[in-house]
């Protein structure tokens, strides 16, 4: 399993093609959730994961190993109001968790995260044995 | 009660892209109360001030884009999603106050409320023995 290809399985790709070219009236849905996104440079990596409407007391960062692990718990209810009645639930809500392999080592005490708008953004500052030196070569 | 206030939901049909950034349907939840209806969309990523919510002629659009991510200079390593703008209309089986619509939008979860008129909340009739 490689937790860092890009739009791998069928229904993923499929959900983009929806997103992209949408003519359906309905929203696809993949077993994985949150979705997430890898950027990086020199310095740091940053892990974005679009988890709207949670807690971010219910949101959990880990780091164990080399793998970052993400967790929490979406809770959604009804509005309050007597005999309401629900037409439409395609929103994500309950726990959820994922687990991923860091591309390189980081400083863990320099790791932070913020919560904002809906999306989770972790910022991981690389360690550093671990960031890339160029090496110079010598004419003779 | 059970008449259905919202009928269709779908992207406009020109979706594909606007100004070059991929067009997405927000996942909805709808609730219905004789007291009003509820729309929760989720729209991550997109700050207040990008949202628009606008009735016309019995249909609630709504559409927002999203914020830039991370800084300038960062290369992708893995993605999986794209970002671009949300936009989705609803079709209302009638026209609500629009005065009285509230929408706010919280942890990027956008909830409308649309309050009924009291004429047009349903009635019970007395029957007559």
């Amino acid at each position: 399993m490689n937790p860092w290809g890009s739009l791998t399985g069928l229904r993923d790709l499929q959900r983009e093609m929806s997103r992209l070219f949408d003519g359906g009236m309905t929203v696809e849905r993949t077993a994985r959730f949150p979705l997430v996104n890898v950027l990086s440079d020199a310095d740091e990596a940053l892990v974005t994961a679009e988890i709207p409407g949670v807690d971010p007391a219910n949101l959990e960062i880990s780091l164990t190993k080399g793998q970052l692990t993400i967790r929490g718990t979406i809770k959604d209810a009804a509005p309050a109001g007597e005999d309401m009645i629900c037409h439409r639930k395609e929103r994500a809500s309950g726990p959820f968790a994922r687990t991923f392999k860091l591309p390189f080592e980081v400083e863990e005490e320099k790791i932070s995260a913020k919560y904002e708008k809906g999306v989770l953004a972790i910022t991981l500052p690389r360690a550093e044995k671990s960031k890339p030196r160029s090496i110079p070569v010598i004419a003779g | 009660m059970n008449t259905n206030e919202t009928m269709m939901s779908s992207a406009p049909s020109s979706a594909v892209k606007e100004n070059d950034h991929p067009v997405f349907l927000p996942a909805a939840d709808i609730y219905e109360s004789p007291a009003g209806v509820w729309i929760r969309c989720d729209m991550p990523g997109v700050a207040e001030e990008e949202l628009e919510v606008t009735m016309e002629n019995k249909v609630l659009t709504v559409s927002g884009t999203q914020m830039g991510q991370g800084r300038e200079g960062l290369e992708t390593l893995a993605g999986e999603y794209l970002t671009g703008v949300y936009q989705r209309s609803f079709g209302l089986s009638r026209d609500f106050d629009e005065s009285a619509v509230k929408a706010r939008m919280k942890d990027g979860v956008l909830e409308i409320e649309l309050p009924k008129a009291k004429e047009a909340r349903a009635r019970r009739i007395p029957v007559e023995a």
